[in-house]
């Protein structure tokens, strides 16, 4: 029999059953980078301290919700075991100890580059305290945010709440014009300092405070059903069948599952929070722009990136045994057919709304250039998820993913370099675009006759 | 005579859907007094609010009227004393996905006063469960003699088991009877309250029997007495209204009294098992 049921049931992300403090990694690698920088003795340009203090505060801000988030799936455990309060007591300590201890190690590396830039720009003594002030407030509240967020998610504070992460994207947007405004007006930092304070006050209380609204039900168990009929898309697990036909480390494939949130969320909340910062990033990408000099190694590694997002972003629509029983249910072409186009409209429409919010964010000219790499990046996700889908039809492992991220950025190296090497125009439009299409399409096709060979059993939740 | 268990009035109006204001009655006045060292079967057809009643009675569920106590303390306002006296196994185990059977008890260990690594891993031994391996790689089965050692490690005063064997063999579900009474160190008996669709399982250790319907308590007696007492009589007709020994009237089998003989003489009258009460009482 397989692990089913309820420990199988989705209670929570597996970071939140006490692995979270792994989420300190992150926090340190920048705050290592931070001070890498700040020790340097080069001048710190303001853009990537600023570029810094953003991605610290996304990490602070994404631990912070873990942190609270698995503190009240402990706690919740134990109060429906009606355990004595020291177990509840146990989850807040754990939870202090990790927002304390990603809050100190997440603090050092951007204050330290904030005083670096202060000194290089020779600011008065008077100063620099509040240019600290505002990279520190910067940060707490993030991570405040982010507790907070926490809550909500598991249900413990309003809906609204979730909200939050909205403000903090928008925060992040324009964290150069909010850094110099509080470091310009340090009352008003003062005045933030005090209401975090308040903040956290409120934060002690409510976690004490039973469930307010059910949570993200996407994360919650099904109480009316041990093998529930999922319903909607769901991500494709990662989930091999060895040479005799046994699943294998169809456990340790869900983990991974689990864990590949992390790509999912992190690289494309984070690093393209980043590009959409600041567009002229994207410009590489633009709608007529020629592939040369760096731009021949670049662009095979933004591919690398885009099929690892794809690899971990494909979903499929359920194989739970009454679908695939059912007169007329999912044959596996169909299958394989709907995965395809389900996965890559699920990636349009995550890139689209990424255009859409810098339509809407920036001024007018990055406006444009945004919109006119929205053609072109669609070309680039659609080879990326008809190689990702086809790399995972022959080998459904993280393995496979692996393999296949830097076969990827070898072939395009391949091609763009040939093509340099031989003259061709090598530019972003019609004809580039045309190219990437034609040979998603091929890909899509050999993706889909792979996956009607395989014995889709393993993929099934209730196989 | 000190009561383990006690309800008065328990009453819990839920709302039928989440766009209704229509309320339907999940427990209805429900009185129970349930005396230490009792071990109380918990029968009903499905939906007839068993588990509602084990959670409102722990205090996880707030009763819109009435109240109850556990070992004398308000059910919504358990003492830690009192919850390190009780143990409970819901019907869905709930377990940690990647933690092992070591680990839980590690964590029950941290938590209750009185964990006993020791008799944990017997009664896991006993009932050929691997400590080692992550919930997430058991068996359903598995999952709940987990779940069902996590709820006697602390080895409780008071115990509450939601249907606890509907996923186990027949070997283990003979062990896991033995276990609720046997591993016990106290000298204090334990009261258990469990609710179960294995009839034949209850028969076999409960000292009464509650049977529920629709929220209500429909009869709530001591085994002993059901059997030695309790008669079915055959009645085509439905008394316009009960006298006092007559308990129910059944439409079934061309119409059925069931009569208590301590106030209604029942020559002929058919023994009882706890199949046929259920039955009796549900049609």
């Amino acid at each position: 029999m397989k692990p089913q049921a309820a420990a199988s049931a989705p209670v929570g992300l597996s970071l939140e059953e006490g692995l979270a403090d792994l989420g300190l990694i992150g926090p340190a690698l920048v705050t290592v980078l931070a001070l890498f920088l700040a020790l340097a003795g080069a001048p710190v340009p303001d853009g990537a301290a600023t570029a810094v203090l953003g991605l610290q505060a996304a990490l602070m801000a994404l631990v912070a919700a873990g942190s609270t988030s698995s503190a009240i799936v402990w706690t919740d455990r134990w109060t429906a075991r009606v355990a004595p309060s020291r177990g509840s007591r146990r989850a807040r300590a754990r939870m202090v100890r990790q927002l304390v201890g990603v809050g100190g190690v997440g603090l050092a590396g951007p204050l330290a580059l904030a005083l670096s830039a202060a000194i290089g720009k020779r600011l008065s003594p008077a100063d620099v305290p509040a240019a600290l002030l505002s990279a520190f407030l910067v940060l707490a509240a993030a991570q405040a945010l982010g507790a907070w967020c926490g809550l909500a998610w598991r249900g413990h504070a309003g809906r609204w709440v979730m909200w939050g992460w909205l403000v903090l994207a928008l925060a992040i947007a324009w964290l150069g014009p909010l850094r110099h405004a509080l470091a310009a007006w340090p009352l008003v930092a003062a005045l933030g300092l005090a209401g975090l304070a308040l903040a956290w006050v409120a934060f002690g209380r409510r976690l004490g405070q039973p469930r307010a609204w059910r949570g993200v039900p996407v994360f919650l168990p099904s109480a009316a059903s041990t093998q529930p009929m999922r319903e909607g898309w769901q991500r494709l697990p990662f989930a091999d069948t060895d040479e005799a036909g046994r699943t294998r480390d169809l456990v340790a494939g869900q983990d991974f599952w689990r864990l590949s949130w992390v790509p999912v969320l992190y690289l494309p909340s984070v690093v393209m929070l980043q590009f959409l910062l600041n567009p002229q990033l994207w410009a590489a990408q633009a709608w007529g722009v020629s592939v040369q000099g760096m731009g021949l190694f670049s662009y095979p590694g933004w591919m690398m990136f885009l099929t690892l997002v794809a690899g971990n972003g494909l979903i499929h629509p359920g194989l739970h045994w009454r679908r695939r029983l059912a007169p007329g249910g999912l044959q596996p072409g169909g299958w394989a057919w709907r995965t395809l186009v389900g996965s890559l409209g699920a990636g349009v429409a995550w890139w689209t709304l990424l255009v859409a919010l810098a339509v809407v964010l920036r001024p007018t000219d990055e406006r444009e250039l945004m919109l006119s790499t929205w053609p072109v990046v669609l070309g680039d996700l659609a080879l990326c998820f008809a190689a990702a889908a086809w790399a995972r039809g022959w080998c459904n492992h993280q393995v496979g993913l692996l393999i296949a991220m830097p076969l990827m950025f070898l072939a395009v190296l391949a091609l763009t370099v040939s093509g340099w090497a031989l003259g061709w125009p090598l530019v972003r439009g019609g004809g580039w675009l045309l190219t990437e299409l034609l040979m998603a399409a091929l890909l899509c096709v050999a993706a889909v006759r792979r996956w009607s060979q395989r014995d889709l059993n393993a993929l099934a939740a209730d196989a | 005579m000190t009561y383990a268990i006690e309800a008065r009035q328990l009453t819990l109006d839920r709302r039928a859907d989440s766009w209704s204001a229509a309320r339907t009655r999940a427990l209805d006045g429900i009185d129970l007094h349930v005396p230490e060292g009792a071990v109380v079967g918990l029968v009903g057809r499905n939906g007839a609010g068993k588990t509602t009643l084990l959670r409102t009675l722990l205090g996880l569920v707030t009763p819109t009227r009435g109240q109850s106590r556990l070992l004398g303390a308000p059910s919504l306002d358990l003492p830690d004393a009192v919850r390190e006296r009780l143990g409970y196994a819901a019907q869905t185990p709930d377990l940690f996905r990647r933690l092992t059977g070591l680990s839980h008890l590690e964590e029950m260990a941290a938590v209750y006063a009185h964990v006993s690594l020791k008799v944990a891993a017997t009664l896991a031994a006993r009932l050929d469960l691997s400590l080692g391996k992550r919930a997430d790689e058991l068996s359903l089965g598995d999952q709940q003699k987990l779940s069902l050692v996590l709820a006697l490690a602390n080895d409780p005063d008071v115990l509450l088991l939601d249907e606890p064997m509907a996923s186990l063999d027949p070997l283990s579900r003979r062990d896991v009877l033995r276990a609720l009474f046997g591993l016990r160190e106290r000298p204090e008996p334990r009261t258990v309250l469990i609710s179960s669709h294995l009839l034949a399982d209850l028969e076999r250790i409960v000292s009464h029997v509650l049977f529920l319907r629709e929220g209500r308590v429909q009869l709530f007696i001591g085994w002993d007495e059901l059997l030695e007492h309790l008669r079915r009589v055959s009645c085509p007709q439905r008394p316009p209204a009960l006298s006092p020994g007559q308990l129910h009237w059944s439409a079934h089998d061309g119409g059925q009294l069931l009569v208590d003989t301590r106030l209604v003489p029942a020559p002929g009258g058919a023994c009882l098992d706890m199949t046929d009460v259920m039955e009796l009482l549900n049609t």
